[in-house]
């Protein structure tokens, strides 16, 4: 392929391509893509214990390792965080739940009928006393 | 490092798969063109887009199937090759090249935040990994998070592609969004009659004003919005052509739209209300009558394998008790047009559009073919736009939520989706400016 430099056309061809890049982001986010690995990203971006603290999710699917599915609540407004560890055509345990962000003043648990087997902040891994 | 290569990898793969089954040699002969790379992607793809859609009934190992795509592609290429070593010869160049980098930089912009929004991650997800897990759509009824009313085929994609990655990211599956979104763009702009100069600086400009990175987050509206780009392209070239090819695209990229989301179904009967409204302009009037009868064939033979196999009626949970009162219909007006109003500046290509209208008779006389497809469009304007109302204030009736909670979530997304369908009036009018060229 003949690149004849710097005729209009390579001109608005190389202008635009450097709007783009800089609209977008495009080296910034190379550089980020570089530096942090794809789970790091996700924790920034979701959060540990804050958000939808995807890290404090994973972070207990990966210690207890979980066969079966478990609810997880969060006491503030974000979409659930189950699809971060949900797997299909499994039960749910009955008696564990993990519940995120927790607001002592309105919560949606009553957190005294649970016995805590982790904690990170506001986050908690609950098993529900007999 | 590995993931660039990878995102890198995955571009090459849709573009293989673009580039089988047909040939580019019978593309051109098909589109009667010159340039037909981006009409043989999309074409291609919509072809294995079909494939892979009847796939998710089947209990056919994905995984299989892709390696078979991607070797069958290969075999195949490989083989046009040997018979013409300058096959590929019209494909690279500058706009090539040009489309490649500007899908990389947007990969790699979705590549750096990879997160789901709202509806990505409460109902999406769980379709796509529903088929990531090699389940197909009649294990859907097992799945008991998201609103399982919602179609299935966009979040198929999203669960083919991410399990067919090499590094199976969640995020991999979306790129294929990515790809189509930019592919309808530079397939769109190549209706264009300009320079390179205009139609680069054009695509840009769409490119920019039509993408929102909200809706990469697992949302199914940039599908319509790219599928509704190729519809309008190819409903303009039958209506300037009358060739039953471009009818048969249309006709399948439309019909896959109420398998991406329940609006779909409001847009093939706009649709197809629109065609026939115009029938009389159309001289192969059989050919229009069989695509209206059998679009709606299709949407009665979706809602029956919903209803049989997933025991869903799809109301889309709407339980209509519509009640006509002078004040709260003048009340409900108000709303939804001030909601229109701020979703029309959220999505500024909305505005090149109305202007686009507007101009359109002013500029240059357009011929009695462009003319009919005008006013084609407008039917679907104006349909559109009251279905939007009809909607809106159905559901508001139905009393699940309140009217500003439908508005703040629902309705610049609709609105972005129908955009994409308008997007064509902005290159018809370029089309009939008259421009200093710059070559």
């Amino acid at each position: 392929m003949k690149i004849k430099t710097l005729t209009k056309e390579n001109l608005i061809y190389l202008l635009l391509l450097i709007f783009l890049t800089v609209h977008f982001k495009f080296f910034e986010n190379i550089y980020i893509i570089s530096r942090e690995t794809h789970e790091e990203r996700l924790i920034i971006n979701y959060g540990y214990c804050e958000k939808n603290s995807y890290g404090f999710v994973k972070y207990i699917d990966k210690k207890y390792k979980l066969k079966n599915n478990i609810k997880v609540l969060n006491d503030e407004i974000y979409p659930s965080s189950q699809a971060f560890i949900y797997k299909p055509k499994r039960d749910y345990l009955q008696d564990k739940i993990i519940l995120l962000n927790y607001n002592d003043q309105n919560s949606n648990i009553l957190i005294n009928d649970y016995s805590v087997i982790e904690k990170f902040k506001n986050c908690y891994y609950l098993k529900k006393n007999d | 490092m590995i993931e660039i290569v990878n995102i890198f990898t995955y571009l090459l793969i849709f573009l293989l798969l673009g580039s089988f089954p047909i040939s580019l040699c019978s593309i051109k002969k098909i589109h009667n063109s010159k340039n037909s790379f981006f009409d043989l992607l999309s074409t291609n793809l919509i072809v294995n887009f079909c494939l892979i859609f009847l796939i998710s009934f089947t209990n056919i190992n994905q995984k299989s199937y892709f390696i078979l795509l991607i070797v069958f592609s290969l075999l195949f290429n490989f083989y046009y090759l040997t018979k013409n070593k300058n096959y590929f010869d019209s494909l690279i160049n500058k706009k090539f090249l040009f489309f490649i980098i500007i899908n990389l930089i947007i990969f790699i912009y979705l590549s750096k935040n990879p997160t789901l929004a709202w509806d990505g991650l409460q109902n999406w997800y769980f379709k796509a990994q529903n088929f990531f897990y090699d389940y197909n759509f009649f294990d859907l009824k097992n799945v008991n998070n998201g609103l399982n009313y919602y179609p299935h085929f966009g979040s198929f994609l999203w669960g083919f592609f991410w399990k067919n990655s090499f590094l199976q990211y969640e995020y991999f599956g979306r790129l294929i969004y990515v790809f189509i979104f930019v592919l309808s763009i530079f397939s769109l702009c190549d209706l264009l009659n300009k320079t390179n100069f205009i139609k680069n600086i054009l695509i840009s400009v769409i490119l920019v004003l039509s993408f929102d990175n909200f809706l990469l987050k697992g949302y199914q509206e940039i599908i319509l919005f790219s599928f509704l780009i190729l519809i309008s392209k190819n409903i303009y070239l039958y209506i300037l052509n009358q060739k039953l090819h471009n009818l048969s695209i249309c006709f399948v990229y439309l019909n896959l739209l109420p398998w991406i989301k329940n609006e779909g179904y409001l847009f093939v009967i706009i649709f197809t209300i629109s065609l026939f409204i115009i029938i009389n302009k159309f001289s192969k009037k059989n050919e229009i009558y069989y695509f209206i009868f059998f679009s709606w064939l299709l949407i009665i033979f979706k809602n029956y394998i919903f209803y049989r196999y997933l025991n869903l009626n799809l109301s889309h949970g709407g339980d209509l008790k519509i009640i006509f009162e002078f004040e709260a219909i003048k009340e409900f007006l108000l709303a939804i047009f001030f909601g229109l109003f701020i979703a029309i500046f959220k999505y500024k290509i909305w505005i090149l559009i109305i202007s686009s209208f507007f101009l359109f008779l002013k500029i240059k006389k357009p011929t009695i073919l462009q003319l009919n497809f005008f006013v084609f469009l407008k039917i679907n304007l104006a349909l559109y736009f009251l279905m939007i109302i009809g909607t809106f204030y159905g559901v508001t009736q139905s009393g699940t939520q309140n009217l500003d909670w439908w508005i703040d979530n629902s309705l610049d997304r609709i609105l972005y989706s129908i955009s994409g369908f308008f997007v064509i009036q902005i290159i018809l009018v370029i089309n009939n400016f008259k421009i200093y060229n710059l070559k």
